[in-house]
């Protein structure tokens, strides 16, 4: 596929490495077996751990009994809640006010809320012996009642979780204009519908991992962890912990994808901490997939109900949205933010509704605690707003295109509150649609679509006109919304004495490929090329106090951190290079590592510049020691990607099965570092978002347990994607960049079940839900034709 | 994952292997290990011994006779599809192998290691049933054959086996002028069938045909043959409705397994469309 292009007014302001399809430089580390992972590090005096879970959703702990699992050679002990006294649980980090809290106990005390909560976890000598002695730790529970969706949990009489919170009630918040029964009143019509927006496992290849090294010698702890964002666990372990920030060193290396789970701090890593510092000695866990898919947190899982008062033209004039949202059995990291803020903010996404009236509601249930995955709350506001305007399209024998372009915020109103909270910064929603159009030749496609018709074949087209926010920046917003971190970026940029540079980050790649694109981003500023400069991040010893790699806010905060460091380092490089150059430093070029003045007089190689100012040779006084500046890039505010999708399906009406024939995507993620990565990253997305459409779920059994292999997308069971870009640059920092790594997980569901509806709407289908399997597509055709047959 | 501790021997001969067999306390053979590793992994079997088959070089022959091949147990699945005399004579089996798990999967897996597992959702299975395969069996009393049909019942472990150890599985070549295909629904998570069909017809005077056998996967409780649709389609004539009824009937007698991605009542019906479709492309080509 084509480069993007970049067919926009304001055209990107890309630099000699910049906007270049660099091929990642740390591709040949991986591919050769080289990556080094948590799992991959072995202490002296190593200690390894293996966690004994709950099979229950719900029981009280009668009695641990530990005396076979002791028996075994090499176990060092087994530990229950009562010996880990002085732990906190595990805090969420971001509460919305009013919430009622429940955070995860490090280990169950006396009652387990879900399968897979630790009960006891027993330490060895080695793996073999703890796995050994895991099995034989015999727990005896009592089962109590269990509840397992937010629904049924916030119903009057429903089975307590918490048996201090009466309602299971975690939260409610209530957002927007309001004014949906005038809306209503003026409107020719109402349309309401249910929508699910289902549990999904997040599904890492590498599961999370951990190795706590406390060292009684210099009263260190060293905590390597699989991690999206160090510095903020760090803070988080250090303060259940009780222990000095400054003395807790958190590394994380290469990381195997995280999706979301790992940003947040769970009870096996407070655990792992406290007993390497009561025993003085590394321990180390890696987690099985079995514990993945029941302990590491889960994604989605919203309830809704939408209204929408509507103008026979497709003009929406008001929105009513009722979600309840399951948050598990307790709070993770981002408790109750994500399923409120995120989702609510963006509940009327592109578009220009005059109304809103936006209730969600959280609740406590004996499941896995739900979190941030790929999207984080805005895949459930997308989905819902762009089911809506098809649904419009559909019930009012319009154009699903044209409805949206009658709906959508206009250039000219950027940038746009959105009565729910959000700002959108930039946006020429129609011109991204257009594009799409295009791309998909949607005239022809119509057409194929009515030929297959008249032959018995069901053609679907669906459109999803997502939007969302990144680069989660401005402490001021996020403390507003109870969200206990800083929302800006560190970056440190050193040029050593021979030229080469090196840059530090306080975002954290895990798949990403920051190496190559803060490179890229660097080497402009610098002068020099991308190979010569390394990426160091994920080891809080040595970087600046980070937020980490979360919200597709690497590239727009880390990166744009990046960039003002690097500046200023450029410019200070370009003061000596004047100085030993003898003209003005506006005068100075540099290009490959060689300065200039503009006027041709002489040049002096970087390594030249960079030795002067490590001595002190050379140069004056005043200009100061070293090639290094420091910069936490804190933006004013966040920018909105957005991006227009279309999905092309056929549904075989015997089976039920749906096929994705063609998946058209144009994103807008403003100004692109690397437009390979980029791709990378919408193909990611993407799978995700057609793995949510058609194949996943939680898969929960009637005892709660998640299934064991949920059914994430193989590449085979993948179109061949049709990407393309428009740019409109955000102005929220100085690269233009928005932020690109969640869209296709928030684009895609959308557009493919619109699809599937529009295939099948003839046959009476009025609504589906995800997963799209084929026995539920079935259902609903044969419901449909039921009740064609009964009117 | 980490199995339970289990004792290791590589034995170098058949014999060898089956004295160790025969010692005390459950024993399991390590044939591909593709299925065994993750039953001892997820400790679903905990054997007090694994005997390693890899070393018993007599177990990897492919052996081409006048009718059919015999086919070592020690045959990996890749080794099989890449046969010439394979390819060119059991087209069933090698589109069955191109359907069943992934390259890495048959680069280790066994034909003989499928049988003994018997999945319910297996494909080698399916296609070993409708080629009308034997099991060569070794042991204390020397080697005897069974037919597939009768190894695989759907009671583990399959064909009984006590102590004894598959040798070989053999298959009769297909007839050439025999019309043959493999159709699979797969199941989207683990990749195994959720309905699938090993069909063969033998065409005969005017169209009808002499012989059929039809093998069924994944949807019923065991990979099973369906004799009453065999015999309602052997002899014409090919109307639809006729092979509809048949197909129902066929049905009618299986009991049917699900999980939450596909229930017993849509594999049951997902079955019934994929052999009505097959057949009647089958028919009419
Ligand atoms: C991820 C995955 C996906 C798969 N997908 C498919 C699929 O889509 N379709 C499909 O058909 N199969 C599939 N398989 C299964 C695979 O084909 C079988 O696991 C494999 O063929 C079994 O052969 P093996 O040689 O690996 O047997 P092993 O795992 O070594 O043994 C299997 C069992 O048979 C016994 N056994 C093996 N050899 C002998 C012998 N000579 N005598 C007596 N007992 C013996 C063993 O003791 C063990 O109980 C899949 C497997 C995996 C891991």
């Amino acid at each position: 596929m084509n480069a993007p292009n970049l067919n926009t007014q304001q055209h990107a302001e890309t630099g000699k490495h910049t906007g270049k399809a660099m091929r990642r430089m740390e591709d040949t580390r991986f591919l050769t077996g080289r990556g080094r992972y948590v799992g991959d590090i072995t202490l002296p005096r190593q200690l390894y751990a293996h966690f004994v879970r709950s099979p229950h959703a719900h029981a009280r702990i009668l009695k641990v009994s530990t005396e076979a699992a002791l028996a075994v050679s090499g176990v060092k002990g087994v530990y229950c809640a009562n010996d880990l006294q002085g732990t906190r649980d595990v805090p969420p980090n971001w509460v919305l006010p009013g919430s009622q809290v429940k955070g995860r106990p490090a280990l169950a005390r006396e009652i387990v809320r879900h399968v897979g909560e630790c009960v006891a976890v027993v330490l060895a000598e080695s793996p073999e012996a703890a796995a050994d002695a895991g099995v034989l730790v015999d727990v005896a529970y009592d089962p109590l009642p269990t509840v397992f969706s937010a629904s049924d949990a916030l119903q009057d009489g429903a089975h307590k979780v918490h048996g201090d919170l009466p309602d299971n009630l975690a939260t409610t918040f209530k957002t927007g204009n309001g004014g949906y029964d005038e809306a209503l009143e003026k409107a020719d019509r109402e349309i309401a519908f249910n929508l699910r927006n289902q549990r999904l496992v997040p599904f890492p290849i590498e599961g999370r991992a951990v190795n706590a090294d406390f060292d009684p010698a210099t009263e260190r702890l060293t905590f390597y962890t699989a991690h999206q964002i160090p510095h903020m666990l760090r803070r988080m372990l250090a303060g259940a912990l009780g222990f000095p920030e400054h003395k807790l060193r958190v590394i994380s290396p290469d990381v195997g994808g995280g999706f979301g789970p790992k940003m947040h701090f769970y009870p096996e890593e407070l655990t792992l901490a406290r007993l390497s510092c009561l025993l003085k000695r590394p321990v180390k866990w890696t987690e099985r997939r079995s514990e993945n898919v029941a302990a590491t947190t889960h994604g989605r899982d919203h309830e809704m109900e939408v209204r929408v008062a509507v103008q026979k033209d497709g003009k929406v004039l008001g929105l009513k949205l009722d979600s309840k949202a399951n948050v598990g059995a307790y709070l993770s990291s981002m408790g109750t933010g994500v399923p409120t803020i995120n989702v609510a903010l963006f509940a009327l996404g592109v578009y220009a509704i005059p109304h809103s009236d936006v209730t969600i509601t959280c609740a406590y249930t004996n499941t896995t605690p739900v979190d941030a995955y790929r999207g984080a709350g805005r895949p459930e506001a997308a989905y819902m707003i762009e089911r809506v305007m098809d649904r419009v399209a559909l019930e009012l024998g319009l154009d699903p295109a044209e409805t949206r372009k009658r709906n959508f915020v206009q250039p000219d109103q950027m940038p746009y509150a959105q009565p729910t909270g959000t700002t959108l910064d930039t946006g020429e929603y129609a011109m991204t649609l257009d594009l799409a159009l295009k791309n998909a030749g949607y005239e022809g496609l119509r057409k194929e679509q009515e030929e297959a018709r008249k032959k018995g074949r069901y053609l679907g087209i669906g459109f999803s006109n997502y939007t969302e926010t990144c680069g989660m920046g401005n402490g001021f917003i996020l403390q507003f919304v109870g969200f206990d971190r800083g929302g800006y970026e560190s970056a440190v940029v050193r040029v050593h004495p021979d030229g080469r540079a090196t840059v530090l980050s306080g975002s954290h790649s895990h798949g990403q490929g920051h190496v190559t694109t803060f490179a890229q981003i660097a080497a402009d500023e610098l002068g020099i090329a991308p190979e010569q400069i390394e990426v160091l991040q994920g080891d809080t010893d040595m970087i600046p106090f980070g937020i980490g790699t979360f919200n597709s806010r690497s590239v727009p905060v880390g990166g744009s951190a990046v960039k003002v460091a690097a500046g200023r380092v450029a410019a200070k490089m370009r003061r000596i290079a004047a100085h030993l150059l003898q003209c003005e430093p506006d005068n100075v070029l540099i290009e490959e590592g060689i300065f200039k003045a503009a006027d041709g007089n002489g040049t002096v190689t970087i390594e030249r510049v960079a030795h002067a100012a490590w001595t002190g040779h050379d140069i004056p006084y005043e200009l100061g020691i070293g090639l290094e500046e420091t910069e936490f890039f804190h933006p004013q505010s966040m920018s909105s990607p957005y991006g227009a999708h279309i999905a092309l399906v056929e549904v075989d009406p015997e089976t039920g099965e749906v096929e994705l024939k063609r998946y058209i995507a144009v994103d807008d993620c403003g100004v692109i570092i690397n437009p390979l990565l980029a791709r990378g990253q919408v193909h990611g997305g993407l799978a995700q978002g057609i793995g949510q459409a058609l194949y996943e779920d939680a898969g929960f059994d009637a005892q709660g347990r998640p299934a064991l292999e949920p059914s994430i997308p193989r590449f085979d069971m993948l179109p061949r994607f049709e990407t393309d870009h428009t740019v409109t640059p955000t102005p929220t920092n100085p690269l233009g960049a928005k932020g690109l790594g969640e869209a296709g997980a928030i684009g895609a569901p959308p557009a493919i079940v619109n699809a599937a509806i529009d295939a099948l709407w003839g046959l009476g289908v009025r609504t589906l839900d995800m997963p799209l399997t084929p026995e539920r597509v079935l259902t609903s055709i044969r419901n449909a034709a039921n009740k064609e047959t009964e009117a | 994952m980490i199995p339970a501790a289990f004792d290791y021997a590589r034995p170098a001969t058949l014999e060898e292997a089956a004295s160790l067999l025969s010692q005390e306390g459950g024993a399991a053979l390590l044939a591909g290990g593709q299925s065994l590793i993750t039953e001892l992994k997820q400790r679903r079997a905990s054997p007090r011994a694994v005997i390693d088959l890899n070393a018993i070089t007599e177990l990897s022959a492919i052996e081409h006779g006048p009718d059919g091949v015999r086919i070592g147990a020690m045959v990996r699945q890749a080794e099989l599809l890449r046969d010439a005399t394979v390819q060119k004579r059991l087209p069933l089996l090698c589109e069955t192998g191109a359907a069943a798990g992934d390259p890495m999967i048959r680069r280790l897996g066994t034909l003989a290691g499928a049988l003994c597992e018997a999945e319910p959702g297996g494909d080698w299975v399916a296609a070993a049933l409708a080629l009308d395969a034997e099991v060569e069996i070794y042991g204390k009393d020397g080697t005897r054959r069974m037919s597939a049909a009768d190894f695989v019942t759907g009671v583990k472990p399959a064909g009984g086996l006590k102590g004894e150890i598959v040798t070989a599985v053999h298959l009769p070549y297909q007839k050439e002028d025999s019309r043959s295909t493999y159709r699979k629904v797969k199941h989207n998570a683990v990749g195994w069938s959720i309905a699938s069909a090993a069909i063969s017809l033998e065409p005969g005077e005017g169209g009808a045909c002499r012989k059929v056998r039809i093998a069924v996967s994944g949807a019923p409780s065991h990979p099973q043959r369906l004799p009453s649709l065999e015999s309602a389609l052997t002899g014409g004539p090919y109307e639809a409705g006729r092979i509809q009824t048949a197909i129902e009937e066929a049905l009618q007698g299986l009991t049917f397994r699900g999980d939450h991605y596909a229930s017993a009542g849509y594999r049951r019906t997902r079955l019934g469309i994929l052999l009505s479709r097959t057949l009647q492309e089958l028919l009419a080509a």
